[in-house]
């Protein structure tokens, strides 16, 4: 017999309770795996979709708290395109639509001439025409939840408009968004001669520092604008660092709770087993061993909680990434460096809520707990 | 005394704050292979002389001497105890979520390291009280005695050189506690250990090579007989 097998064999003692514990600390892992996993997927959305696009600095009014808020001259793509360095600068309009009154989407519209249209992959139909303005290129993911093809009407908030291609992009972002000419999107939304931001391409971007020169060279330029590098850019945006805090504080409280819980299971197994420990001490069992058998049991738990944890929140996450509101918003899956916190997190839940019930047992009198009376 | 594996120097403990003397001046020296009992009334302190004597619990003034020295501390007794002292209680002390094998393993962890070896040995000392069919049952599918020849079997896990027994057939009845305490002499003269019994039954007391009586927390004699041990 080993060591873990006695672990193991006292967790079953009290089947009940050992179920109601594991439980506590999969709900806690599965609400941290879920938020972390959608705060960490709405950035790799949307900076996977930038990268789709081959943008490298990401132009925005500074100051702005909100990115679909920004209200910008389209005229300043011209200015920016002439500064040193920059190959070339497209002005977006992007707003969150609903398409067909039921699916939520990021819409964007894109100059004619812009650089932007070389990223879609065309799967069908055409791309547009300059002098065309309600058409719409659809997302491959958006088509086919809308169940439209090229040639299809279909409406765009409340504005008609014809389905002319669709598309292919890598992200969950791009394939799920409507691509419109830039005339029509500000006439949709009233905003005539504005875009959002500017796509910005870099000459020599893989020459070290160039972007992050180019980026210094426009920021001086244009002081009225903030520049991103598409690595930072969600890093820099309010909105998402806010989401980031509360996904973390929510999950550090579920993980304070789960660590209670624990902690009061195991010091009531050691309160219980007073006497056993007793037995084991008489044994000629060191102290270091009745603490680790403890432990064991401590970690055993907290790793059974966790992958539980791990399985109910990923496949929450994959849940939510589907809904129809959330569709196209968030880079569904867990990455290894959450699987890697998730592992972490559970061992270290499982050494500290056995490290003060096995320091009892192991300061507990071995003769007290043997008196055979 | 030099020859003593187990030795107390006017050792006495007392508890303060109840205002009692569990023992008191008590001098002993016994040697390797010895066959002692203690006898004496409940309440005389001869649990309290097992345990001081095993370093499981400190006396409160004298010293307790193992193979001529003094352990230094908790962490000595214990390593002193896994490899050299057994112990069997009156009330089995068995671990009830093990099966009867994994019990007898329970003192050979940290001592004996392979697994494998652990086992084996655990299978043959079952065998040797008479359990070898038991092995997968578990302490609450056994009778009084067997749990009894279980406690024997798993006290020589680490062929201790000394066994104490407290009341070893105190829970048992006269047939099972005559079998238990037949198993428990012969199996300490093939091994050679030192056995101290501590029994309030005379016709115990009678088989051991030395009566050690207490009353009160002192010891009131201390005569070697000729006994069958
Ligand atoms: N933890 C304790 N606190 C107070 N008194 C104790 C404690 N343990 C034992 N005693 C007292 O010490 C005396 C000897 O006890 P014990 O060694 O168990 O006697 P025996 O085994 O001979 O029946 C008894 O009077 C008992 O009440
Ligand atoms: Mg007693």
């Amino acid at each position: 017999m080993r060591l873990e097998t006695m672990a193991l064999l006292n967790l079953g003692r009290r089947p009940m309770r050992s179920s109601l514990t594991v439980l506590g600390i999969a709900a806690a892992v599965a609400a941290f795996v879920a938020l972390v996993g959608l705060s960490r997927g709405v950035e790799l959305a949307w900076s996977g979709s930038l990268q789709a696009h081959g943008t490298h600095l990401l132009a925005i009014q500074k100051g702005a708290v909100e990115l679909l808020t920004t209200s910008l001259d389209a005229d300043l793509a011209g200015a920016i395109a002439r500064i040193e360095g920059v190959e070339s600068a497209a002005g977006e309009l992007v707003n969150v639509m609903v398409l067909d009154d039921r699916f939520t989407a990021v819409a964007a519209g894109w100059e004619a001439d812009s650089h932007l249209w070389g990223s879609l992959h065309l799967l069908a139909g055409r791309l547009p025409s300059p002098a065309e303005g309600r058409v719409v290129l659809l997302g491959e993911a958006a088509a086919e939840t809308l169940r439209k093809g090229p040639g299809d009407a279909m409406r765009i908030q409340d504005e008609p408009a014809v389905v002319a291609g669709v598309f292919r992009m890598s992200g969950v972002m791009g394939n799920n968004s409507a691509i419109l000419p830039l005339e029509g999107m500000q006439e949709i939304m009233g905003r005539p001669g504005k875009v959002t931001g500017f796509h910005v391409r870099v000459r020599n971007p893989e020459s070290q520092g160039a972007i992050a020169a180019v980026r210094s060279r426009l920021q001086n330029a244009f002081p009225r604008l903030s520049f991103h590098e598409t690595a930072t850019v969600a890093d820099d945006n309010q909105i998402i660092r806010l989401f980031r805090a509360i996904a973390w504080s929510v999950s550090a409280v579920a993980m304070a709770i789960a660590l209670v819980v624990l902690l009061n299971t195991l010091l009531m197994a050691v309160l219980e087993r007073t006497r056993e420990i007793g037995v084991l001490s008489a044994m000629g069992w060191p102290a270091r061993r009745i603490v680790g058998l403890l432990v064991l049991e401590g970690v055993f738990t907290a790793a059974i909680g966790g992958a539980l944890g791990l399985i109910l929140g990923a496949g929450g996450l994959r849940f939510l990434a589907r809904l129809p509101r959330l569709q196209g918003f968030i880079e569904p899956g867990v990455s290894g460096a959450l699987l890697a916190t998730v592992a972490l997190a559970a061992v270290v839940l499982g050494v500290l809520g056995s490290a003060y019930p096995a320091w009892r047992a192991a300061r507990m009198a071995p003769v007290e707990a043997l008196r055979d009376e | 005394m030099s020859t003593a594996l187990l030795a107390a120097e006017r050792i006495g403990r007392n508890y303060p704050r109840e205002r009692c003397v569990a023992l008191s001046d008590v001098s002993l020296a016994i040697a390797p292979g010895e066959y002692a009992a203690v006898t004496g009334p409940s309440g005389s302190g001869k649990s309290t002389l097992l345990h001081l004597l095993s370093g499981l619990d400190r006396p409160t003034s004298g010293r307790v001497l193992f193979d001529g020295r003094q352990p230094a501390g908790t962490g000595e007794w214990a390593s002193i105890r896994a490899r050299n002292i057994g112990f069997v209680f009156q009330s089995f002390h068995l671990l009830p979520t093990l099966t009867a094998r994994q019990n007898v393993e329970v003192p050979m962890m940290g001592v004996v390291a392979g697994v494998r070896d652990r086992r084996r040995r655990a299978e043959e000392l079952l065998a040797r009280v008479g359990l070898a069919d038991r092995a997968g049952h578990r302490p609450s599918q056994l009778s009084g005695g067997e749990k009894q020849r279980l406690a024997i079997a798993r006290s020589l896990a680490n062929s201790p050189a000394v066994i104490l027994a407290d009341e070893p057939t105190g829970n048992l009845d006269s047939k099972s506690a005559a079998g238990v305490l037949d198993l428990l002499e012969a199996l300490r003269r093939e091994e050679g250990a030192l056995l101290v019994i501590v029994t309030h039954d005379p016709d115990i007391a009678g088989r051991a090579e030395r009566r050690i009586s207490l009353q009160d927390g002192r010891m009131v004699a201390d005569e070697r007989a000729a006994g069958r041990g």
